[in-house]
């Protein structure tokens, strides 16, 4: 910036406590915690029980406000001016109509205006001529053969209705989030209000969205369009913001000194600069529409999802496998195909060549359109696939599956129950029987510490609230599950990705395994672990595990690939061995990014474990929100579980993300 | 003066902080540097006053932080200055409305900036044409316009590439040649070729001087490279903590800088190659007029050997043949190579230079 005099400003850490360091200062900000437990442990008749466990008389009625506020909304006018019910129902009533033509478009034949479904072939080609057009011959061979699959292995159906419910919402998240990012990029105020409220949306579980939504507009495809687009607008807002925001300012100075108008500014010059975060934007809001879309099954939206729940739920894990492949195959072809529409470049135009030479998709995409409708007519075969066409590899996995029972069950189950009632269990008892204070003492001074007394208030606050909400105990129990799973996920992720960050080759291979692996909606792990260990916590652990060390890897090598490669051959000159350098430099230089690969652990964990919880067997908020599902009355419950999810996220977002921002600029790496 | 100046700039303060109108106020508009820090202001700007001549290169020249960046977009209004007045080709520029800002810029300013700032999706002729496209100019004319502009700029054969495929220094190229395709008035250019290796630089600034030569333009460049200054300059202002600390020739800088600051700028510079005969010369009557004699208008480089090869003063003449004063050979080595002293400046108090 032009005019600042550059000066070593102390960062906030700094300031609070000098330069105290390791164990000290780790007991130090512990210690207070330590005594309270200690009172609590030692002399239990010393330490007030309202101080451990909030009593049933002083619990806040969260979940009656909520269940009442609800009802109000569901029932009366608001402000007298219109019923909210109406409102969503008029709603879900527009949606209806686009969910209908593109559904009768991709699969049911007949809509309203007498449009016949396009046939198999025609989508099959369609979408090889796409992949080739967006990304070369692999993409083609990989998009069409996924959906080759699709069709031959009995889900073209399920599949087709899916993608039919993704191209209505991902369109509709995608225009709103853009939105609402491009205001609060022109507004400071907007933006103030947004990124809170982004902050607490991204961190409710997906069935935050799918409660309320089905109480005013009950069980089906729009309940779960509607969420759908809820839960992926975030996204989006937040990539267009930071799109807008990261137009570098002498690109937008170069547009005003050639004159550009408000409205030239925007679509000449900032759009097309923040172009590339715009498509990550819409390839997330399409990943984020398609797991969405299959979770929203629970809420009775049709497609992928439906099937998969029945399956798993009466323990047919051989068909809940054959739908699971099909939900994997799926994201990637939408995900390979945004990221390669997203990371297109502008080619050069051969003038010298003639229109259809110059467009070779386009003809060869509308030639398979025509040829697909034509053959259509002319054969049933080419329509829709015959039933006797088709392969079921339901038997292949079923075989898996007893094979796993017949030779496995005894490791498996010996494992299993030594996991639970060695470790689980008695892990549970020890966050269950934690004095909310201790937590609120810990937290507050780790908040302290980290951002000051302004940080401290909210986290404490936070903290507060989950002792009052009623739901402490519950609260603990997924919370014990989201912590030992974080500590495994650390525990594989970090050597990990020390291991890939050591070569180019090793890194690259390794990006591939982690963007497929991140690319897939959560719960699909659960079913090979629920194949291997039945429902339950430990089912849950290891699904959650596979999950999350995702970005554990992921941040360790990123994190540890920033560290300047000057600073590691100024530690080699200095005669270091590689694992000083790893140890000394490398490893110091990238433990924020790591710290901010433990919270996205944490989050992700946070919101497998209540998917999980559907499956049953876990106890905890998931099991509160899943009862509140069946039981309208009960759905402030599920609100209020679902808000402590997110309390227990942010409140170690907050943390980890000031603690990992201070450091950074204490390292002087951006 | 002012009347005649292109760009006429006065008391423009740019402060940054909570309330910066509401604290000049306070202070009659004419706070201390120390005042403002003190109150927690940031002093961008600080009571700059300058013309711009039509016709000449002016350098703005500082540290990082000086406010050079910040003054030149108080002249393009990029930013809004605290305070003060603006001037431009007879405009209140700080008057003038958006509709009449945009069609400013449109017509008579062009800027070139120190990464560039291309247009990445955009290649190297819609960049350039770009200025036109906002206008609303034809398609075709734009078309030709940015040949002609490619071509002027050195980048015949390039306007289908896109700037990625470019190397630095034809990125800039491509800058330029956007900034020029409107054929402004004022030239404005923000540490140009800092970004480029020194060879590039160098190219790049006789590609500039060649361009001016052309089209003599009223052009404000910002820097960062004394010598630099010194090639392209006509005259060059130097800033430190938003003010401008002393406005004059690359000459006058030398030979009488105003302060301890301006001094450290100029001590490196070769001085030969700068300072002529005539601003280092003596009174006339100690010359010997049967000597040689030399234009008081040419550079010490040139002189040297005349004059260091006479044992006496030789004389020094204007053009037109007039004796204006002499030059020996110690006053011309301590010219060059003195110092302490960097000439007659009269200025005998601050001889300290570490």
């Amino acid at each position: 910036m032009a005019g600042v005099t550059e000066t070593a400003v102390p960062t906030g850490q700094q300031k609070r406590l000098g330069h105290m360091t390791g164990w000290r200062l780790a007991l130090l900000l512990v210690s207070p915690y330590l005594l309270i437990q200690f009172i609590h442990e030692v002399a239990p008749s010393l330490f007030p029980n309202f101080l451990s466990v909030v009593n049933e008389d002083s619990i806040v009625p969260f979940r009656d406000w909520a269940n009442r506020s609800l009802l109000h909304l569901k029932d009366e006018d608001l402000l007298g001016l219109f019923n909210f019910k109406d409102f969503t129902r008029t709603v879900s009533g527009w949606l209806e109509y686009p969910l209908d033509v593109s559904e009768q478009l991709l699969i049911a034949g007949d809509g309203p205006f007498g449009l016949s479904a396009v046939p198999w072939v025609a989508l099959v080609a369609g979408f090889a001529v796409a992949g080739a057009w967006l990304g070369g011959w692999r993409l083609s061979v990989l998009v069409g053969g996924c959906s080759l699959y699709l069709a031959i292995f009995d889900v073209w159906e399920d599949s087709m209705i899916t993608l039919s419910i993704v191209l209505v919402v991902a369109p509709l998240a995608a225009v709103i989030g853009w939105a609402l990012g491009l205001a609060a990029a022109k507004s400071r105020r907007f933006e103030a209000l947004l990124i809170p409220a982004l902050n607490v949306m991204q961190s409710m579980p997906h069935f935050s969205y799918l409660l309320p939504i089905s109480v005013f507009i009950g069980i089906g495809d729009e309940a779960g369009a509607i969420a759908t687009i809820l839960f992926a607008v975030p996204p989006m807002a937040r990539l267009t913001l930071l799109g807008l925001q990261t137009v570098p300012a002498e690109v937008r100075e170069a547009g005003l000194m050639a004159g550009c108008t408000r409205w030239q500014m925007l679509w000449k010059v900032e759009m097309p600069a923040a172009r590339p975060q715009l498509m990550v934007g819409i390839n997330q809001v399409l990943m984020q529409c398609f797991g969405m879309t299959v979770l929203a099954s629970f809420v009775g939206t049709r497609g992928l999802g439906l099937p998969l729940l029945n399956y798993l739920q009466s323990l047919r894990i051989g068909r809940a496998l054959e739908v699971g492949v099909a939900i994997v195959l799926m994201a990637i072809m939408l995900d390979r195909l945004s990221q390669a529409a997203g990371s297109r470049k502008p080619e050069h135009t051969d003038y010298t060549k003639s229109w259809l030479q110059r467009h070779p998709f386009l003809v060869a995409g509308t030639a398979v359109t025509v040829g697909g409708v034509v053959l259509g007519q002319l054969f049933d075969q080419a329509k829709v696939l015959p039933e006797k066409w088709t392969v079921s590899t339901a038997p292949f996995w079923e075989e898996i599956v007893d094979w796993v029972q017949l030779n496995l069950k005894s490791p498996l189950g010996e494992f299993r129950d030594f996991m639970i009632l060695e470790i689980l269990i008695p892990m549970r008892n020890g966050f269950e029987s934690l004095p909310w204070l201790g937590l609120l003492v810990l937290v507050a001074m780790l908040g302290w510490y980290f951002g000051g007394l302004r940080l401290a208030a909210i986290v404490s606050g936070f903290i507060a609230y989950l002792a009052f909400s009623g739901f402490w105990i519950e609260s603990m129990e997924t919370l014990y599950l989201v912590v030992a799973s974080l500590i495994v996920s650390v525990v594989i992720g970090v050597p990990v990705g020390v291991y890939a960050s050591k070569t180019d080759h090793r890194h690259a291979a390794m990006q591939v395994v982690l963007d497929t692996f991140q690319v897939l909606p959560s719960f699909i792990y659960l079913i090979p672990v629920v194949m291997l260990f039945r429902v339950g916590p430990v089912a849950a652990l290891v699904a959650i595990v596979i999950y999350s060390t995702v970005p554990a890897v992921r941040y360790t090598m990123l994190g540890l690939r920033n560290v300047p490669d000057d600073v590691v051959e100024a530690a080699r000159m200095s005669g270091c061995t590689e694992f000083q350098v790893l140890r000394k430099v490398r490893l110091p230089m990238a433990f924020p990014e790591i710290m901010l690969g433990m919270n996205q652990v944490l989050l992700f964990s946070l919101l497998l474990v209540i998917i999980a919880a559907f499956i049953g067997g876990i106890e905890g908020l998931g099991d509160e929100i899943l009862r509140s599902r069946t039981e309208q009355a009960l759905v402030g419950e599920g609100l209020v579980a679902g808000f402590n999810v997110a309390v227990i996220g942010l409140t170690a977002d907050q943390l980890i993300t000031n603690y990992a921002r201070d450091r950074k600029a204490q390292l002087g790496i951006a | 003066m002012s009347s005649d100046a292109m760009i006429s700039c006065r008391d423009v303060w740019k402060l940054y902080g909570p309330d910066p109108l509401k604290f000049l106020n306070q202070h009659n508009g004419e706070p201390t540097v120390d005042a403002v820090k003190e109150a927690g202001y940031i002093p961008a700007v600080v009571a700059a006053t300058l013309d711009v001549m039509p016709g000449e290169i002016l350098v703005l020249m500082g540290l990082s932080g000086s406010g050079k960046s910040t003054l030149v977009r108080c002249l393009s209004r990029l930013v809004e200055p605290t305070a003060g007045s603006v001037e431009f080709g007879g405009i209140d520029l700080l008057a003038a409305s958006g509709r009449e800002l945009i069609d400013i810029r449109r017509h008579r300013m062009g800027m070139v900036f120190q990464h560039f700032a291309l247009f990445p999706h955009r290649t190297v002729a819609e960049n350039i044409a770009f200025p036109l496209e906002v206008q609303g100019v034809d398609g075709n004319t734009r078309r030709t316009r940015a040949e002609e502009i490619i071509s002027l700029v050195g980048l015949e054969g390039r306007g289908d590439y896109y700037p990625r495929e470019l190397s630095g220094g034809q990125q800039q190229r491509v800058g330029i040649g956007r900034s020029l395709a409107v054929e402004p008035d004022v030239w404005f250019l923000d540490e140009p070729f800092s970004a480029l290796d020194p060879l590039i630089r160098r190219e790049m600034q006789d590609e500039f001087l060649r361009l001016q030569s052309v089209l003599r333009k009223t052009i404000v460049f910002i820097t960062h490279d004394f010598a630099e200054a010194i090639r392209l300059a006509d005259r060059i202002a130097i800033l430190y903590e938003g003010q401008i600390v002393q406005l004059g020739r690359a000459e006058e800088l030398i030979t009488d800088p105003a302060t301890e600051y301006v001094r450290k700028f100029t001590r490196d510079v070769q001085r030969d190659k700068i300072l002529t005969a005539g601003s280092v010369m003596s009174e006339p009557g100690r010359a010997d007029l049967n000597g040689a004699s030399v234009q008081a208008s040419a550079l010490l480089s040139e002189v040297a050997a005349t004059v260091l090869s006479s044992r006496e003063p030789v004389l020094v003449q204007d053009d037109t043949g007039t004796a204006v004063g002499s030059l020996d050979r110690d006053t011309l080595i301590d010219a060059v190579w003195g110092t302490d002293e960097t000439g007659d400046s009269g200025d005998t108090g601050d001889s300290a230079v570490g």
